[in-house]
């Protein structure tokens, strides 16, 4: 069973989120804030993060850069989930190395769930 | 000639504008004495009261203790005046921070607990099929008003990121063919329950343009379901064509029409027709003036031809790549 990351603070976004992921039978691991999210990244090594912006603690952007430069996590493919839409932060999200950086409100539940197997490769 | 008179015309208003610097001052919402336009027209006058008034002393008496006590009011006077412009430019600046702050909330704050329903509702119907039909409608009653309410908050963005002027643009380079094709598709069911006949006529070609694929997708959209919402029935063509360096999209319908004295407000934010509300009460007037934006934020334009009680024709512009990139496709309506 794959195993996500899902790094998000609001509480609703989180279970919807994680639902949608379990009934695709991925197993989901939730995050509230930035620190426990790097955290978790590193010691259960999931296959995928799902990353939030504006993050409790440390933001998005400072997981992403930490994440990219740490032996162990560097290479697993994270998908930046905000709100954010300025073209600053998409490009600065893609510089630090995310795979892709979708804009929650554009997309439906299930847009979200296939851009999660392509980029895992369960597709 | 018509065409000199109205650039006659419009430079004159223009001027007029121009020259009303109580509205003016009005207009940007600062009391008079903290105008910008009103002190800068205090200070030019006070310069040269100064210097007439200075040279005139001069003449008359010869003391040069007087004259440098003339110099230093004036100059005081002026940094009195600076100080003003400096106090309500800051004003100025602070409204516009505040105003960027509001657009960060609203995008932020106010779209999450919309997603957060609009996920949870996906999730809900998805598992909802053995529910009694009435539960069911109530359920796409309540994801209708979602997808409502969420392009209520989009429109309302796009207007305050217009007006701060810092509307988002991630432009790429996107297939016109195919995002027509895309819109004209996903709005089939809308047109049939219309009871609309749409002939869409696709160019032999394709045309790339360098856009923000969401904003064109959004445009074409708002485009066609206006002609569908305000045709009540009857006929809608959609073409599109090269037009020199540009692309020309024209969609023709047999609508209501929009009334000749009011054509004039058609691009103007909240401004709706005075014989749609019937069609379409729940319109918000916003969608032409970001469509008119969007468009000339990158170097096209939108206009229409109307007439009342036999419809309109809509049309824009967006400059193609390189101008000339193009290339053949085998389109889905000549297979």
């Amino acid at each position: 069973m794959k195993k996500i990351l899902f790094v998000e603070d609001e509480q609703a976004l989180q279970r919807t989120i994680s639902e949608a992921l379990h009934r695709e039978g991925f197993e989901v691991l939730n995050a509230i804030d930035g620190d426990s999210g790097a955290r978790l990244a590193k010691t259960e090594k999931p296959d995928m993060i799902l990353l939030d912006l504006i993050l409790p603690r440390r933001s998005g952007f400072d997981v992403l850069k930490e994440l990219k430069e740490t032996e162990e996590t560097k290479d697993i493919p994270v998908i930046v989930l905000t709100n954010l839409e300025s073209p600053a932060d998409v490009d600065r999200a893609i510089e630090l190395g995310a795979t892709t950086y979708l804009v929650k409100a554009n997309y439906d539940l299930s847009d979200i769930v296939k851009k999660v197997k392509m980029a895992i490769g369960t597709n | 000639m018509k065409q000199t008179n109205e650039k006659k015309l419009g430079f004159l208003s223009y001027l007029r504008s121009e020259l009303d610097v109580v509205g003016q001052c009005r207009k940007i919402r600062v009391p008079l004495w903290q105008c910008p336009r009103l002190l800068f027209i205090g200070m030019g006058m006070v310069i040269i009261l100064a210097i007439v008034f200075t040279y005139f002393f001069v003449v008359i008496r010869t003391e040069p203790e007087i004259a440098a006590l003339i110099v230093m009011m004036v100059a005081g006077f002026l940094m009195v005046q600076s100080y003003l412009i400096l106090f309500a430019t800051e004003n100025l600046a602070e409204t516009n921070r505040l105003k960027n702050e509001f657009i960060n909330i609203t995008s932020h704050q106010l779209r999450s607990p919309l997603t957060a329903s609009k996920w949870a509702l996906e999730l809900v119907l998805e598992s909802a099929k053995d529910l009694p039909p009435e539960a069911q409608e109530n359920f796409r009653i309540i994801e209708d008003s979602n997808a409502r309410m969420g392009k209520l908050v989009y429109l309302l963005l796009q207007v305050a990121r217009i007006e701060a002027n810092t509307l988002k643009q991630h432009k790429r380079d996107v297939s016109f063919a195919e995002t027509v094709q895309a819109t004209v598709d996903q709005n089939n069911f809308f047109v049939k329950a219309s009871n609309i006949e749409l002939e869409f006529i696709p160019s032999k070609e394709d045309f790339e343009v360098n856009f923000d694929p969401e904003q064109l997708r959004f445009i074409i959209q708002e485009i066609l379901d206006n002609a569908i919402r305000y045709s009540g029935g009857g006929k809608i063509k959609i073409s599109y064509v090269r037009a020199n360096s540009n692309i020309l999209f024209e969609i023709k319908d047999s609508g209501v029409g929009i009334p000749k004295d009011e054509q004039k407000n058609i691009f103007q934010k909240f401004y709706r027709g005075s014989n749609i509300y019937t069609l379409s009460p729940g319109g918000t007037g916003l969608s032409l003036f970001i469509i008119k934006k969007m468009l000339e934020a990158n170097g096209g334009k939108i206009g229409f031809k109307s007439t009342t009680g036999e419809g309109s024709i809509f049309w824009f512009t967006i400059p193609l790549i390189n101008n000339s990139s193009k290339k053949i496709i085998q389109n889905k309506n000549q297979v």
